[in-house]
């Protein structure tokens, strides 16, 4: 078994790009990628593509140059792009090949995801009455979890703020204006106790990520970072999930807490071990939440950690450096590769104005997403 | 006007006092709703259609406050006519159910309380029939009208 290397990243900004397409802003990821890492289309010897909206992420290679490589296109919801990077790795890991590629693209129309419910193995009647909808579900399970452990409405706008001032120091991102929290609270209200400014934008742009064998990265760069585990993992009986017309039995752990305990496992390090953390924040109360089932804290200290500042970049535990989804938007298929994109600038110590301070040495990004699949990744210099 | 619900199997009947159809695993003894092919805990084929209790306590809840897109949603109102509403999941013998809420026009739901099922005007079909949709409402609603 090899171990992996990142040794390249790149990242089309997240927006809305009218004219260009997510196949070209894939390609420019790509071309970044390369470029970061020192190397050739041609060197670059399999890829895994993910995305919502194109059917056909591999046909990136039509700009990128057919040379022949296996291209395998993944779709795993919010979770895509967690899948097409731990197969990527795993691919590396069983030696069947040097070094790959992970691309992820996607271009959304703006607005909530649309969809037809009996593709999720739901009824008709689901979506023609309105339940089928993802926002709405991310309210309740905050609305349950405020009530259980006291967390604020104020801290939901905290979260929020936190981001989009992340977001003024990421050129990248789509949403770059801090915005007080009285506004976050007060801007109209989508699904209690969710404000619409608490919620990320599906949008558009892309990502990718060049891994190799480790023993090998010397060659490509001075200061790889190495992937130490990326686990997807899927919901179990009596976890609360969205789209669930019900859910039974006894409560079980949501499925990150699942994926979060097996790659803390297979990476032999530590919640405290982590430095700088990217968390899924579809809305304000999701990072909240994950907080607590990726291990970082109990269940209820987040009211008293938010209010401390320990989240923002300077604290203790830096979450959505970037901004996360609340400042870039989520373009499904790139999500989570933005994520590492973020992780492997912050742990090379090239950040720039978003820097976490003290050379951080062990990074951690989550996804979560319809209809209850996690992915997470830890990655160390 | 002749009433139907929106989906048949959905519901037991269109009486006063109706009930959720799920499903109890025979092997396993796991409740679900609505009723699949298989049980959604350990994938047997041996289910049993059972009536859900009409009463439950509220696990959850949240607003709609924004018109749901078309299709899938079959409501008909437009942006101008649309009303929020409230939507949420009601422990059922241990089974967490989603469905709308009714009957909270003077304040907002109550995690914890106590809620029953009943059944919503949701539209007029192509036949001209009056849809019924499910959804909760506040134990002692009807009584105290």
């Amino acid at each position: 078994m090899a171990d992996v290397a990142i040794i390249g990243v790149g990242l089309h900004p997240f927006g809305r790009f009218p004219g260009r397409s997510a196949i070209q802003m894939g390609a420019m990821a790509a071309r970044l990628a390369l470029k970061d890492a020192g190397i050739e289309w041609r060197d670059v010897q399999f890829a895994f593509g993910g995305s919502y909206e194109v059917d056909n992420p591999d046909a990136v290679v039509n700009e990128l140059g057919l040379t022949g490589i296996p291209f395998t296109d993944v779709y795993n919801g919010c979770a895509t792009a967690a899948s097409a990077l731990s197969l990527a790795a795993r691919t590396i890991r069983s030696e069947e090949f040097d070094i790959g590629i992970a691309i992820g693209m996607d271009k959304h129309l703006p607005g909530a995801f649309a969809a037809d419910p009996v593709e999720y193995s739901l009824p008709s009647w689901y979506g023609e009455t309105g339940l089928f909808l993802t926002t709405k579900f991310f309210g309740m399970k905050i609305q349950r979890y405020m009530y259980d452990y006291g967390i604020s409405r104020e801290t939901l706008a905290k979260t929020t703020a936190k981001a989009l001032r992340n977001g003024v120091l990421n050129p990248n991102a789509l949403r770059r204006e801090a915005i007080p929290e009285e506004v976050i609270l007060g801007s109209r209200m989508l699904n209690d106790p969710l404000t619409q400014l608490m919620f990320c934008s599906p949008d558009e742009g892309a990502a990718a990520v060049i891994m190799c064998r480790a023993d090998i990265a010397h060659r490509y760069t001075d200061t790889p970072i190495f992937l130490l585990s990326s686990e997807v993992r899927t919901r179990r009986f009596g976890s609360f999930e969205v789209h669930s017309p019900s859910f039974g039995g006894e409560r079980a752990p949501a499925p990150t807490v699942d994926a979060s305990k097996v790659a803390f496992e297979r990476a032999g390090v530590q919640p405290s071990d982590v430095d700088v953390v990217q968390l899924q924040d579809t809305d304000a109360g999701a990072e909240i939440m994950h907080m607590a089932e990726n291990g970082f804290c109990e269940d209820g200290e987040q009211e008293k950690m938010i209010a401390e500042g320990a989240t923002e970049i300077g604290g203790r535990l830096p979450i959505n450096t970037d901004g996360g989804l609340l400042a870039n938007g989520e373009p499904i298929g790139a999500s989570g590769l933005r994520q590492i994109h973020e992780l492997v600038l912050q742990l090379r110590g090239t950040a720039g104005e978003r820097q976490v301070p003290g050379s951080p040495r062990v990074g951690y990004a989550q996804l979560y997403g319809a209809p209850g699949t996690a992915g997470v990744t830890i990655i160390s210099k | 006007m002749k009433q139907v619900l929106i989906a048949e199997g959905l519901v037991s009947s269109l009486s006063a006092s109706p009930r959720l159809i799920g499903a109890r695993c025979q092997r396993c003894d796991a409740l679900s709703f609505p009723l699949l092919s298989g049980c959604a805990r350990c994938g047997s084929e041996d289910l049993q259609a059972i009536e859900l209790p009409a009463r439950g306590r509220l696990w959850t809840w949240t607003s709609q406050e924004f018109l749901p897109k078309s299709p899938p949603y079959t409501g008909g109102e437009s942006k101008e006519t649309f009303k929020s509403w409230y939507v949420g999941y009601v422990d059922l013998d241990g089974l967490h159910v989603e469905g709308r809420l009714v009957g909270f026009e003077e304040r907002t739901p109550e995690i914890g309380e106590e809620v029953e099922l009943t059944l919503i005007p949701f539209g007029i079909d192509g036949n001209g029939d009056e849809v019924m949709i499910y959804g909760f409402q506040p134990v002692g609603l009807v009584e105290e009208n």
